[in-house]
């Protein structure tokens, strides 16, 4: 059995401990949240150990596999801890707040002969996954834009963290990386980069929570990337990759199976309530945890390698860039 | 009754336009001017109108106004004849292929006390302006960012050969949302930049995807994808879709979103059949009243100006690699 520590107890903690403890070979023993009491109704539910110190939970619990669901900020120092201390890591997205850290950790992975996956559960979905392997098929030719939309409404964490840049990096790191990640994984390196990028609620919100790139890889396909928490209600995703032999389109608003219109005086909160819904046999999130757990037992391939993690990190830091100088920025190890 | 000559079929919404001129009840069309004389020769035949081989003979017979719809390159040369005709003009979008051209045409038009108005009849789409009514009510407050496509099918033709086209992709998309953004928002664009490429075709030796993205003068910014994207088996020729970033929400526009999905056997193909209200029937409507109420054209020589502008900063700013302040100095 491979015994599970969480830390960072919240939704997607709580999700990733559901995932393993559904799984023969895992049991989920220990929590950790600096938010003490947070831990415990999730720590029942699995009967693990709720810490109120990383140090401790790493010794005691005698971890194979610690899952960090932090806040962005703190996933450097508690990957960089286990890691050295020879466990396994699944570390959410983004990988770190900067391509040094992000370097450090798979460094040290790779000395340590320890698994560093990285939470891009972008690559666990089916239509993701298929647009991929089409475009790798040559299905739509050579391929020459990829567009892709990400919106949801601005997320509320703990004591507002999404909000900081010191603790989530804003929308680019924390939203559109899904989308750069996946790009890099059809399309290989990028070359330059140019960033735009605004406050849309000032009053609300310190970081952009709305901001468009575009990115040129070294393949030539030009890419468009657009992420926003300034989207009222709900959440969607898009894309788009066209080539010269065809176009693979994707609008999850347009997908969804499933659509409830309920009557306010029947319960509903407000008046004519929709609530659309894409139900699956088995999540993504489910998915790359499976994928985790064979990797762990040597039955498949790593898919997200902390090498190419890296590399969207890389890519927002020079978006960034870009914002500050009003210019294109070269992707430092592309051509040009 | 208003008399109108029409100058060149080579850009085919002259089709459009001449069939919305024909069934007007206050005009008439009184010559066909074209350089391909079979076609010239069937369009003058349909619309029982007189062919004319050359421009100076179809500008000899009296006529109030003219419809440009030559290769971008030639607009020039027809508005400057037609405007020292005495004609007032309506022409097809881009205005030119150079801004030198551009002011050219604007000059000659006022020297002579003639009316230019460009075609630019996507500001004739009922949800486009519908959602300018939206925003300038304030419901988005201030309008922060903008995300554009204008996707289109490589035309072919003299559009591929850029001494007439003036370039691909770029210069023949970026003028219609450009146009949208100056008149729904009421800015200017402050500097643009681009990245233009030709990743759709082989050899075509012009461009074919563009995405541009401009600050606009009011500290907002926009991008627009202007790529010839769209080719069979897709089931459309392309698209307008805008999407409004606000302080207090969201608006998007999928101009041509009316349709009905056709799937035909005999056809072999799929297809979308719009089925919206006709934006050039309102454009030529507007033209029409234009000339015969003596009104201010509603879209501009200048409109078009700042239009291309945006384009040839496109060009500029991809051959550079950086950003391009405009206007261009």
């Amino acid at each position: 059995m491979y015994r599970v520590g969480i830390v960072g107890a919240g939704g997607m903690g709580r999700l990733h401990a559901g995932s393993f403890a559904s799984l023969p070979d895992f049991e989920v023993v220990a929590f950790m949240d600096i938010r003490g009491e947070q831990s415990e109704p999730a720590a029942e539910r699995y009967k693990a150990v709720v810490y109120d110190d990383f140090g401790k939970m790493l010794m005691d619990a005698r971890l194979d596999v610690l899952v960090i669901t932090t806040p962005s900020a703190f996933h450097h120092e508690y990957a960089l801890v286990a890691i050295r201390n020879g466990v396994h890591v699944f570390l959410e997205k983004p990988m770190a707040l900067t391509s040094q850290e992000c370097q450090e950790l798979a460094v040290n992975a790779r000395q340590s002969n320890v698994v560093l996956m990285v939470g891009h559960v972008v690559r666990f979905f089916t239509e993701y996954v298929q647009a991929r392997n089409r475009v790798l098929a040559g299905d739509i030719g050579r391929p020459a834009m990829i567009r892709t939309t990400r919106e949801c409404r601005m997320p509320i964490g703990t004591a507002n963290w999404f909000s900081h840049y010191e603790l989530s990096g804003g929308v680019m790191l924390d939203l559109m990386l899904h989308d750069l990640d996946y790009a890099l994984w059809c399309f290989g390196p990028a070359r330059r980069v140019y960033a735009k990028a605004v406050v849309t609620d000032p009053h609300a919100v310190a970081v952009n929570d709305h901001a468009f790139l575009t990115v040129k890889f070294q393949n030539g396909v030009i890419g468009h990337f657009e992420a926003s928490w300034a989207l009222p209600d709900g959440f969607y995703f898009t894309f788009e990759i066209s080539g010269s032999g065809g176009i693979i389109q994707y609008d999850a608003r347009k997908c969804m199976p499933l659509l409830l219109s309920e009557r306010a005086k029947f319960g509903g909160q407000n008046p004519g309530v929709f609530l659309p819904e894409s139900p699956l046999h088995e999540s993504p999130y489910l998915t790359e945890i499976k994928h985790f757990s064979s990797v762990l037992k040597r039955e498949e391939e790593l898919r997200v390698k902390p090498e190419e993690a890296l590399e969207s990190v890389r890519l927002v830091e020079c978006a960034w860039e870009s914002l500050k100088t009003g210019q294109p920025v070269n992707v430092p190890g592309g051509k040009e | 009754m208003m008399k109108v000559t029409l100058l060149s079929f080579a850009h085919l919404h002259m089709g459009s336009y001449a069939h919305h001129l024909d069934a007007h009840p206050e005009v008439e069309i009184v010559g066909i001017f074209n350089e391909d004389s079979a076609q010239g020769l069937e369009m003058a035949r349909r619309y029982n109108t007189q062919f004319y081989t050359t421009l100076t003979g179809a500008l000899s017979t009296p006529s109030d106004a003219v419809v440009v719809c030559s290769a971008n390159a030639h607009h020039k040369d027809m508005v400057i004849e037609a405007a020292k005709a005495g004609r007032h003009v309506l022409c097809e979008k881009p205005i030119a292929t150079t801004i030198e051209d551009a002011q050219a045409m604007i000059d000659a038009c006022r020297e002579n006390k003639v009316k230019l108005m460009i075609a630019f009849p996507c500001r004739y789409i009922p949800a486009v302006q519908r959602a300018k009514t939206l925003i300038e009510q304030g419901r988005l407050g201030k309008i922060l960012a903008v995300r554009g496509t204008n996707h289109g099918s490589m035309p072919g033709g003299w559009f591929a050969e850029k001494e007439k086209s003036g370039g691909g992709a770029v210069i023949d998309h970026t003028v219609h949302v450009v146009d949208l953004l100056r008149w729904m928002l009421g800015v200017e664009i402050a500097d643009v930049y681009a990245e233009v490429d030709e990743l759709y075709f082989t050899g075509l030796n012009i461009d074919d995807a563009g995405q541009l993205t401009m600050t606009l003068s009011d500290g907002a910014f926009a991008t627009l994808d202007t790529s010839w994207a769209r080719k069979p088996p897709f089931p459309t020729w392309g698209d307008v879709t805008l999407e409004f970033v606000g302080e207090k929400g969201i608006l998007e526009i999928d101009a041509f979103a009316q349709k009905t999905d056709v799937y035909s056997a005999p056809q072999n193909r799929v297809s979308w059949d719009y089925c919206g209200s006709d934006m050039d029937k309102e454009l030529v409507g507007e033209f029409v009243r234009m000339v015969i109420d003596d009104n201010q054209p509603f879209i501009t020589g200048n409109d078009g100006l700042r239009a291309l502008e945006v384009a040839v900063g496109a060009y500029r700013s991809a051959e550079k690699t950086q950003v391009i302040k405009l206007p261009l100095g």
